[in-house]
Order: structure tokens, then C-alpha cells, then sequence
């Protein structure tokens, strides 16, 4: 979709404001947005809310060959989709900084992942996908892939010495979670002229200021990655104090998702695992929540004619040839020799079982005098 | 593979120093076809750099401005597939690696070239990459740089970019080269303006590889930024012998 | 017969800031975001249509790329959508729909076809009329379940390599039907598996009176909203 032209008026008033030391949606300018992470029921998928900006991320494993240069460790791979173009620039650019945050910073422990050497590994896929860009998607993205991995198990194997392996369903052995050595998380940080640093822009903010540093950093105060988007020249006493602000927060976020998933684990264990509806919020005037209800097999309500549309009435062989009216989709009809047009009144029931065409169902009266067996009509 | 980074006696594995760069050797205007050229060969690696403009844009690029008046810089970066040691570069068509590296060219040039000259106009940059042992990226934009020059286009300074390596003492090392990069520390890349000094605003590109602490950044940052300036130093000498030539030989012909 | 039930479903629509219309849907244990738009540009010429919208529909699975699997699924529900959306309104446009698998149990089929529906009643796109889509399965005791409970799916960690087959072990075939709300006629079908004639009938009826309480779903989740913006358009008024 393509993206509304940025005003002159909007660029001006956002970077005079901010110059004021004003943000548009009256954060301070080191303030970011409300975090949320929601686990689904199966291991290994999440739901990050940074403000309105929505990440879905999922984690699947696969057994792969490894790679040549690195024989006895398993892989890891990354991929980013946003909603509009396949492989547009912002695409790119998010999957690299993931790639580096996370696998080239060697926070999950690859060599557990190994089943045979040179032979077989996990392969872990992280499926990142770009809900609604309303700005910062990278941290959002990177929350979102590093909890998804930390939230997922891999099911056990045992290898016998042949070369053989068996992989046990859950019921006989225990999922493994994965080993994270730590949690690298991102920050993003808008440069206004260089100079002025906005932590976790809207997507005004974005737009108009285009450059921007990214990093990555866990908790023990250790960098991941730096990278720097856009176009813009900054001073390194301001990557400087940048990091000193992100290592500041990335403690409190990694608290945040080691809580999410302590909690995730204890909901568990009782069985009460809700999924991805603890993120919908009921008190909403756009939100229904409608409990189970049971279905009443003799109700009275439908009506007579709608149900003898659909059905089907099953026939035997022996028939005579019926009109079949032009309006209807069929593909087979079975003619009899003796054509004898039966009397205007019977009719045939269709019922198109494709899913492509739009099935019209024509009604047909039966004539229920009729003793004689009438023929099964299928149709594609 | 776990050799010392560096020695007792303060030497790297391959002989250097910790604060000494490879040898560099760059030539402007190698290819006579193009608008601006250069070739730089830093330690082993290899690259040219060709720049072809300010020209009228084309028919594609055109389109893909969606019809602004924007300066529209196109870049190319192609590893040749003998570059790499030992196994064949095969060549992968959308590859996100070399599309960063796109990227993150546009974003360092359009931020030194004086974009307002070249409004309408379309500029495109080609480096190939002809031989890989370490600091990739650093000897492709000093190429680059060298190219922009030898075409004549504005900028407000040279860019010149270097790496730093840390090791595991604590003691920051210039210049990484490829060996150092797989068994070393983390390597720091940067690419900026040497001559606007330190709290202004010089830095144009910084891409980190592996992890390390905060507060080894500062030490980093100070080495690599020195070794950018060394190598502006060495660009500047090029670039003036360069035109000391073409000057003398215009006199010459005349 | 067993009492039928059908899953609590729990819905909210305008989750999405950027989207005009947008609903996340959890039905029993499926779980799916989906996302429409339009009328915007036309992506490719191709497709312009001078006399109606072309829809188009992406289907986005949890694990790996999208397959064959998600093509059938994308063409049926733009079937669908098409009959829905009275499209000669908006000519040489394009509606789009983007469904993110979150949470499958088996139905997940039913619940992203739910989904699109509260998607569009949320994008204020002209409608003909609404659908549901009820799904129903034939255990092995040759008994009519409507909407199963989650599926132990061993395989689902897996991506395309070990693809959890389509129907898991347990059940013989299943049924996912797709009703309108005007005479609550059957629009579409679509079965997986091998079951009799007289079984499908009464999957049929089951499912009819099932997707009663879908559409009552639908009509209390707008009556909700809609008391807000016809209390602010009056106030406008004042």
C-alpha cells in the first residue's frame, strides 16, 4: 500500500517540537512506549504490542544438514515479512539487524542443537511477521523473535549409533526448551540533525527524520549490534550516551520477559493456558466475548426450504432422465435412453460442492407421490 | 586456530603492530570509460570502484522515484567469484547481505555529497569486489571515495572508514584483517569525516560485529576513528599526485 | 447424541491502527489476526478491472512460506469475499485481505473465514451479506462433533518437512461449511476425508443452526459499537 505524502507542515511542526523539547503524543523524548507480550498455546509463538505497533512471531524446528565451516552447531534462520512490498528496503534492512542481533551475537546455544555431527542439526526458523507498522518495528521484531525463541521447546531425540535417530512426541518425552545465553534486545533511537536523539519514534517521527540508530543490548551490558539507518551524521559521544540509556532499559525489558514466560509456565501447569485472547481486551466497545454454546439438534427455527436446498437426496439407478434446469452448475448428468421428460413439476436438487465457483443452490420441489427411485447426482 | 591476537612482544599475527594499519595502495582513474574510477588494494583486499554521472535518469530509476526531483544515486557491489579463500562465491541474486551493503552505501554518500547540486540527475555507483581478506566494507567506501573524486562530484569532506578489534586484555587493535575477524574479538567498522573532530558530528556508518561491553565502546570508537584519519591522510596524498599528473601532462600537451 | 457445542469465540475488531478494517478472532483454540484494506490502488495493471474491485487475498501460515496448502485457502476465501463485497462500487480498486495464522487447531479454516468477515464489517466496505463458517468433524465412532477440541497436533513444531497431516488421526473427515445470513444458505463447503452421504446431511443441519449463533455474534459485537458512533454523530448535531 502505497504510504500518504509527509506534509511540509507536519515535517516543520514535528522538528520544531521536538527541537522544544516536545513529542507529539507527550512522551519525553527517552520515554518508550507499553510494552506487551502475549504467548499462544503452542511453544514458540507471540504476540508483541510495542504502543500500536504489532509483531506475530513464530518459531519451528527442522532437521537440516549443517554447515560445512561449523560442523557440530545447529542453525539458525531468520525471516522478516512486512505487509506491502516482498523485499522493499525497511524489509532488508530489519532482517539484517536481526540476523546480527541474534545469531551473529551467539545468544542461543547452538551446539545443543546438534543431533550428529556433520550429518544432522536443528535447524531453528524464526517467522517474523510485520502486523501494523506504526513505527520502532525493529525493536518490536527483535522482542518478539528473541521471546518467541526463549518461549520455545524443541521435542527430544535419541540417536542409536547407526546413524539412526528417533524424535519422541511430547506425550513420551519432555520438550527441551532452548539454551539462551542471553537476551539481546533492540533499541531504536531517532536522530533529529544529528543531535538530538528520540527513543522509540512513532511513525511520524520515523518519516520525518529518516536517520536513526539502532542497538543491540542485553542485560549484562554487553552490545550486540550498531547500526545506523538513514542518512545523517552523528558525533560518537552520542552513540555513547545512546548505549548508556539503551543498557539502562534493556534490563527492564528482559525482566519483562522472563516474568511473561515464569508466568506462561505457572498457567501451564494448571492447564489454564488462554492464548493469544488474553490480548484482546473485553472492556473494549469494539470487543465480544461469547461463551460456548450448546446446539439444539431438533430446532424448529430453520426453515423447511433452506434445508431441502442443501441436501443432498440420495437415489438409486433405475431413472428416468429429469429436466435439469439451465441455471444450474453441473458437470455430470446421466441420461436415459428413453428420454421421457418427467412432468414439469419434478425437479433436481444440485448442490455445488466447488469452492471456486459461486454455487448457486436451486430449489427443487419432489415430488413425494413419486414412487419411483430417483438417481444420486454429484457434481464437482 | 586459537593463536594469540597478540604476541608478548606486541606483534599481531601478521607482524603488525597494534595501532599500525596494512599497506594501502590506491589509483585514481583506472578505467578510462567511466566518469571517475579507482582501485584500492588495503593489506589483500581488492576493490574498484567505477561511478558513472551526474547523468539524466534513467527510464527505470525515473519510475521508481515516482517522479521527484530527488537526486537519485544508484549502487551495485558485486563480489567476483574467485574473491573468497578456498570456495567459489556463488552468485545469489536479492541477497540480503548485499543488499545491506547497498543500502548502507546510499545512506553514507548522500549524506556528504552536496545532493542539492545534482537535483534531477542520477548517479550510480559500481564496486566490485576483487579480492576479500578483512575490512570489506572499509576498503569499498575509501574506493568509493576516491571514485567520487576522480568524477568531480561535490562532497563536504572525504569519508574514510577502518576497523578496530578489541582483544580479549582489553587492548584495541587497528585495521582487522580476515583471520583476526574469525578467531578475534569483536570488530568495529566506521565510516566518518576525520577533520570535524570528536563531539561534532563525523560519524556517518557504524556496524558492529560479535558482542562487548559497554565500556570497552569509547577505547574502540578512539582507535578506529584514528585509523581513519591516518587513512585520510593517505587518500589526500593519492588524490593530489593524482591531479599534480593530469595537471602537468594537460601542460605537457599543451 | 453428545450435547453439541460450539467454542467460545471472543473477537476485537480495530486492532490494527494503519488498516481500515482489522479483527483479531479467537475461536475455541484458533487463533488468527486479519487485515483488510480498500479500496486502494490497484497493485499491478493486470489487474485493473473497469467494473469492479479485484480482491485479493494473502494468507500467511505460522511456520515456513506459503505453500500450496495456503494458495487453495487464499482462492477459496477470495471466492468468497467476491460474492460478499459489492464490488461494481469500486471500480478499478483493490481489496485486500491479509490473514496471520496465530493459534491452529483444526479449525482454523472456519476461523479465519469468520475473521474476514468481522474484518469487513469493520472496514465499512458495502456488504451484501454476512457469513460464517462452522466446522465439524466425523470421529471414528461415526458421531458429529461441531468444532473440536484442540488436537494434540505432535508434529506442529515442524515446518515443511514433517507437515502435521490434514486431518489427525483420530478423526475420519471433516467438514468446514460457509453460510449466508439471508436465508442461512449454504455459500461454500469444503471437506477433507471420506464420510457418507446421510453423515453429510446431518453435518449440514448441525452446522445451520450453529451459524445462528455466529451471525448473533456478529450483530451483538456491531450493536456495541455502533450505540458510540451514532451517540457521537448526534452530539455532532447538537
Amino acid at each position: 500500500m502505497k504510504e500518504t505524502i509527509l506534509s511540509n507542515n507536519e515535517r516543520v511542526f514535528v522538528e520544531k517540537s521536538i527541537e522544544e523539547v516536545l513529542r507529539i503524543d507527550k512522551r519525553q523524548l527517552t520515554e518508550f512506549r507499553n510494552l506487551g507480550i502475549f504467548f499462544g498455546k503452542k511453544y514458540g509463538s507471540v504476540l508483541v504490542s510495542l504502543g500500536d505497533t504489532r509483531v506475530f512471531a513464530n518459531v519451528s524446528c527442522e532437521v537440516n544438514i549443517p554447515k560445512t565451516t561449523r560442523p557440530n552447531e545447529g542453525t539458525v534462520f531468520i525471516n522478516v515479512e512486512m505487509s506491502n512490498e516482498k523485499m522493499s528496503e525497511s524489509c532488508i534492512v530489519t532482517t539484517r539487524i536481526l540476523e546480527r542481533t541474534i545469531r551473529d551475537s551467539r545468544c542461543i546455544d547452538l551446539e545443543s542443537l546438534c543431533i550428529i555431527a556433520e550429518e544432522k542439526v536443528w535447524n531453528l526458523r524464526v517467522d517474523v511477521s510485520i502486523l501494523n507498522n506504526e513505527g520502532n518495528v525493529t525493536d518490536c521484531a527483535c522482542i518478539a523473535a528473541v521471546s518467541a525463541l526463549a518461549h520455545f521447546k524443541r521435542p527430544d531425540c535419541t540417536t542409536s549409533g547407526d546413524g539412526e535417530f528417533i524424535i519422541h512426541k511430547s506425550s513420551e518425552k519432555d520438550l527441551i526448551p532452548t539454551v539462551l545465553h542471553h537476551y539481546p534486545i533492540c533499541m531504536t533511537y531517532a536522530l533529529f540533525k544529528g543531535k538530538i536523539p528520540i527513543a522509540d519514534p512513532t511513525l511520524l517521527e520515523e518519516r520525518v527524520t529518516n536517520a536513526g540508530l539502532t542497538l543491540g543490548i542485553n542485560s549484562y551490558k554487553e552490545i550486540c549490534s550498531l547500526h545506523m539507518t538513514g542518512v545523517s551524521l552523528t558525533s560518537p559521544f552520542l552513540i555513547q550516551k545512546c548505549s548508556e540509556m539503551a543498557a539502562e532499559r534493556a534490563k527492564h525489558v528482559v525482566e519483562f520477559i522472563k516474568s511473561t514466560l515464569e508466568q506462561d509456565s505457572i498457567d501451564r501447569e494448571k492447564s489454564n493456558v488462554k492464548g493469544f485472547k488474553q490480548s484482546i481486551i473485553l472492556t473494549n466497545v469494539t470487543s465480544n466475548f461469547c461463551d460456548e454454546q450448546s446446539i439444539d439438534n431438533n430446532a424448529e427455527e430453520i426453515s423447511e426450504v433452506a434445508s431441502n436446498h442443501d441436501e443432498i437426496i440420495v437415489v438409486s439407478q433405475e431413472q428416468k432422465f429429469k429436466k435439469i434446469d439451465e441455471n444450474t452448475i453441473s458437470t455430470t448428468k446421466w441420461k436415459d435412453e428413453n428420454e421421457e421428460t418427467s412432468s414439469s413439476d419434478s425437479e433436481i436438487i444440485t448442490l455445488s460442492q466447488s469452492n471456486q465457483e459461486k454455487s448457486k443452490v436451486e430449489s427443487m420441489q419432489i415430488d413425494s407421490s413419486d414412487d419411483e427411485e430417483k438417481e444420486t447426482i454429484i457434481l464437482n | 586456530m586459537a593463536q594469540e591476537l597478540l604476541s608478548l612482544q606486541g606483534l599481531r599475527i601478521d607482524g603488525r603492530r597494534q595501532n599500525e594499519l596494512r599497506q594501502i595502495q590506491c589509483r585514481l582513474g583506472v578505467l578510462e570509460r567511466c566518469d571517475g574510477s579507482a582501485y584500492m588494494l588495503h593489506g589483500n583486499t581488492k576493490v574498484i570502484a567505477s561511478i558513472s554521472g551526474p547523468k539524466h535518469p534513467t527510464k527505470n530509476s525515473a519510475n521508481k522515484n515516482r517522479g521527484g526531483d530527488e537526486f537519485i544515486f544508484n549502487v551495485r557491489v558485486k563480489f567476483a567469484t574467485f574473491s573468497k579463500n578456498g570456495e567459489r562465491q556463488k552468485v545469489v541474486k536479492n541477497s540480503k547481505k548485499l543488499g545491506e551493503i547497498e543500502i548502507n552505501l546510499k545512506n553514507i554518500f548522500k549524506s556528504v555529497i552536496l545532493v542539492e547540486k545534482y537535483e534531477k540527475s542520477q548517479l550510480d555507483l559500481n564496486i566490485e569486489i576483487l579480492q576479500t581478506d578483512g575490512s570489506e566494507i572499509c576498503t569499498v567506501v575509501n574506493a568509493a571515495t576516491l571514485a567520487l573524486i576522480d568524477a568531480g562530484i561535490c562532497m563536504k569532506e572525504y569519508i574514510c572508514a577502518c576497523t578496530a578489534s578489541l582483544t580479549n586484555d582489553g587492548v584495541a587493535l587497528l585495521d582487522v584483517s580476515h583471520l583476526e575477524e574469525i578467531c578475534g574479538g569483536p570488530t568495529l567498522t566506521i565510516a566518518a569525516l576525520p577533520r570535524t573532530g570528536d563531539h561534532e558530528q563525523s560519524v556517518a556508518y557504524v556496524e558492529l560485529s560479535q558482542k562487548f561491553y559497554l565500556k570497552d565502546l569509547n577505547k574502540i570508537f578512539d582507535c578506529a576513528l584514528m585509523g581513519c584519519e591516518k587513512i585520510r591522510g593517505i587518500l589526500d596524498e593519492a588524490i593530489r599526485s593524482n591531479a599534480f599528473e593530469l595537471v602537468n601532462s594537460e601542460l605537457t600537451n599543451n | 447424541m453428545e450435547d453439541l457445542k460450539l467454542k467460545a469465540i471472543t473477537a476485537e475488531m480495530n486492532i490494527l491502527s494503519r488498516s481500515d478494517g482489522s479483527v483479531i478472532i479467537s475461536q475455541g483454540d484458533s487463533s488468527c489476526i486479519v487485515d483488510v484494506n480498500g479500496p486502494i490502488e490497484v497493485n499491478s495493471a493486470a489487474n485493473i478491472d473497469m467494473n469492479k474491485a479485484y480482491v485479493d487475498v494473502l494468507y500467511r501460515p505460522k511456520c515456513g512460506i506459503p505453500g500450496v496448502n495456503e494458495r487453495y485457502k487464499e482462492k477459496t476465501i477470495k471466492g468468497l469475499c467476491e460474492s460478499i463485497i459489492l464490488t461494481t462500487l469500486y471500480p478499478k480498486t483493490q481489496i485486500n485481505f491479509q490473514i496471520q495464522e496465530m493459534d491452529d487447531s483444526s479449525g482454523i479454516f472456519a476461523c479465519a473465514i469468520n475473521g474476514c468477515n468481522i474484518g469487513l464489517l469493520n472496514s465499512g466496505l458495502e456488504m451484501k451479506f454476512n457469513m460464517a463458517a462452522v466446522h465439524c468433524v466425523l470421529d471414528e465412532t461415526d458421531e458429529i462433533i461441531i468444532d473440536p477440541d484442540c488436537i494434540e497436533e505432535e508434529t506442529l513444531a515442524f515446518t515443511r518437512v514433517q507437515k502435521p497431516k490434514r486431518i489427525s488421526g483420530k478423526y475420519k473427515a471433516d467438514f468446514t461449511f460457509v453460510f449466508e445470513s439471508l436465508k442461512d444458505s449454504l455459500i461454500s463447503v469444503h471437506t477433507n476425508g471420506s464420510f457418507s452421504l446421510q453423515k453429510y446431511n446431518e453435518a449440514l443441519k448441525l452446522s445451520r443452526q450453529a451459524c445462528r449463533k455466529i451471525f448473533d455474534f456478529y450483530a451483538d459485537l456491531v450493536k456495541k459499537c455502533s450505540v458510540v458512533y451514532i451517540k457521537n454523530s448526534i452530539l455532532e448535531y447538537i
